[in-house]
């Protein structure tokens, strides 16, 4: 780990001023982040005002996981030569089930992550929660769509009642 | 695990509020974006996805606003009720009643769009004509993309072998959508095509796949003629009643096709200076199950059109398979990357024959602008060695080679000075810098590194040779890693090369590690 010293450490900033100092490799995980980089490579302090410190502290988390993921199989595969074939795919187990793990949040979280995600464009992230808040949704009625996400139902009992009498198939309970 | 954020508090920049999120009853969710509810409504079944209209009032307008449908046999009640995986012996099975509240449901969700469907794809085996109105809104609508596949998912997997192609009956595709000047992306399967008279191109169309389509050479050249902005053509799978292809779109720049035989088959590239990609297969061979006597049932398959024997002879230029195979190759001349999928019944078609490829070359058969060349075979045979030899003879300025080799099956291995004689070829001596071979552990004899040996030996500026070798068993890893390594150890031409092997697990491994 003696190679943090010559690495570039980049500053990022969340909207409630808090400093996160991560690598260069890390931080451009974040699309947004890395085209910020490729326009101006000597920038080091980056301010994310749509940010909390809570959720990029999150993305950041996610982030160095998937880095360190990569950069140990690439170092197997440097050591042995030839990457070993259960090794590459128990590590990529592993990381599925870190990023399972790692969605065990509260709606509310998942709703930042998403937003977050989306603003700093970290693909994998962004499709993990999608994925997640689509998981959320299948399979219930919107009754329970609505108690999962604290939705208030502003529709009149007239209009929910055309609206089910479209599609009433939708609506049958499945055997 | 390095650890390195560093967490600073700057105690001048005041601490906003916290979001109060925290409270109970807060939608966070509606708040979202349009673009990402819809793409988490996008991942939902259909049936789902229109459960989420009567949430809310904002909730009530986003699946009716999405941008794209994908429909299948089960979006949503199941056609086939309580079956887990299609049983093949009770095909097919289509209840009735099921079917029905099927298509109500999909109209249901067609009536309830407040907005127009850019992207649209249907694969289900039940198209007819209750369909003319769904193509026809669509069409009227401003679709671009347009997917009509006249199969079930799970069999479309089986569709490239001959006898599953039976099963389905061709849907024809309603004449609007040769009238939509809106769609971009075309792509059908399992239908038959007959343009209407008044044909007059689509205009925006870029990317156009027919898979197992039935259309008459005329109406093919038509197509592709009245497409002007096309870039990438697929004819694939079973559209093998064509005998005379004339393609000629000025900006095609890819192009994947799969053949039967070139025998009776004309094939002709006219005025394409960006095509740069060409990948052709050379699948099941009808020729070949005519001359090995195989069930008559599946013969003279040609439908709906009818192919004269006289057309049959006007078009075909040589009448062997190696012939027309050399005056085919001839045709890319100026492709980039290549890729060529050889069957079995196609090489042993050319092995019957006694193929013999033309050694000395004019230049004018040369592909001066092929850069990378891949080969597919079913096994080694000598066949594929006289073929490999041939394209590196020919492709003066060849950067990299990957071959896959299913099995590894010698049954005639060529003898020992075989491609010190056939070659080296100019492209081996000054240009070609990756080699990748895609082995099965199973077979693996020296035989088979012959071919990699000779590049070691003779290819100056090969950079990395690359073996990847398809492994069935876990414990055996390290001694068939030992056992490649063995057979290519020796002198080498360049003196960096770098070496990989590496094994790949067959999907069906993967679980149990």
């Amino acid at each position: 780990m003696a190679r943090s010293s010559t690495e570039n450490m980049i500053t990022l900033m969340s909207s409630d001023g808090e400093e996160f100092m991560v690598t260069e490799k890390v931080a451009r995980e974040c699309t947004t982040i890395r085209n910020m980089l490729e326009d101006d490579c000597v920038i080091t302090n980056i301010p994310l005002p749509n940010v909390t410190s809570d959720i990029l502290s999150m993305v950041i988390e996610y982030c160095m996981e998937h880095v360190a993921a990569a950069e140990k199989a690439a170092a197997e595969t440097a050591e042995k030569g030839s990457s070993s074939a259960p090794a590459a795919a128990k590590a990529n187990k592993d990381l599925e089930e870190w990023d399972k793990a790692f969605m065990n949040v509260d709606v509310y979280t998942l709703c930042d992550l998403i937003l977050a995600a989306n603003y700093l464009n970290v693909s994998g992230l962004l499709d993990l929660t999608i994925q997640t808040a689509a998981n959320l949704i299948k399979g219930k009625s919107p009754e329970q769509i609505r108690k999962t996400f604290h939705i208030q139902n502003d529709l009149s009992l007239e209009e929910e009642e055309k609206i089910r009498s479209q599609t009433p198939w939708a609506f049958e309970k499945s055997e | 695990m390095m650890r390195k954020v560093m967490k600073r508090f700057f105690s001048y920049i005041p601490k906003k509020q916290k979001q109060q999120k925290e409270e109970e009853g807060e939608d966070l969710i509606s708040h979202l974006p349009e673009e990402i509810l819809h793409i988490i409504i996008s991942k939902l079944s259909l049936r789902d996805a229109t459960v989420t209209t009567a949430v809310s009032k904002r909730w009530s307008l986003l699946f009716p606003t999405l941008p794209s449908l994908k429909i299948d046999a089960f979006s949503f009640k199941p056609l086939y009720p309580k079956i887990e995986w299609i049983d093949f012996n009770r095909f097919p099975y289509k209840p009735v009643c099921a079917k029905t509240k099927w298509i109500n449901a999909l109209f249901s969700v067609l009536k309830s769009r407040k907005t127009p469907v850019k992207k649209f794809e249907i694969a289900v085996e039940i198209l007819n004509d209750d369909f003319y109105e769904v193509f026809h809104w669509l069409c009227g609508n401003g679709v671009e993309e347009l997917v009509i596949k006249n199969c079930d998912f799970p069999r479309s997997i089986f569709l490239h072998t001959f006898r599953m192609s039976q099963f389905f009956e061709p849907y024809q595709i309603p004449s609007q959508v040769f009238s939509c000047n809106t769609i971009v992306k075309l792509e059908i399967v399992n239908c038959h095509v007959v343009l209407p008279s008044k044909f007059t191109g689509l205009q925006k169309l870029k990317s156009l796949v027919l898979s197992n389509v039935t259309l008459t050479d005329r109406h093919l050249r038509r197509m592709i003629s009245g497409c002007k902005a096309l870039e990438k053509l697929a004819i694939l799978t079973n559209c093998f009643k064509f005998h005379n292809i004339v393609i000629r779109a000025p900006l095609l720049s890819e192009l994947v096709i799969s053949l039967h035989t070139l025998v009776g088959i004309s094939l002709k590239f006219r005025r394409m200076p960006q095509l740069a990609s060409v990948a052709v297969s050379f699948g099941f061979n009808s020729e070949f199950w005519e001359r090995y006597g195989l069930p008559e049932e599946h013969m003279n398959t040609s439908g709906h059109i009818d192919s004269s024997p006289s057309q049959f002879e006007d078009v075909s230029e040589g009448n062997d398979e190696t012939t027309n195979l050399v005056s085919f190759l001839n045709e890319f001349c100026g492709v980039k990357d290549l890729r060529l999928d050889f069957s079995n019944e196609y090489c042993m078609a050319l092995a019957e024959e006694g193929i013999v490829l033309p050694t000395i070359l004019s230049p004018e058969f040369y592909l001066v602008e092929l850069k990378k060349l891949c080969l597919c075979w079913p096994s080694n045979c000598h066949t594929s060695d006289k073929i490999i030899s041939y394209l590196l003879n020919i492709s003066p300025h060849l950067m990299e080679i990957i071959i896959h080799v299913e099995q590894n099956c010698y049954p005639d291995a060529p003898e020992l000075d075989f491609w010190d004689k056939q070659l080296p070829a100019e492209c081996v001596k000054h240009h070609l810098t990756t080699a990748t071979f895609h082995l099965d552990s199973y077979y693996m004899s020296e035989d088979c590194f012959r071919f990699p040996k000779f590049l070691l030996l003779n290819a100056k500026n090969l950079n990395s040779i690359n073996i990847l070798y398809t492994l069935r068993n876990m414990q055996y890893e390290s001694e068939e890693a030992k056992k490649i390594n063995k057979l290519l150890t020796m002198n080498m031409a360049s003196s960096d090369v770098g070496i990989t092997i590496k094994p790949i697990i067959p999907r069906y491994n993967v679980s149990r590690c």
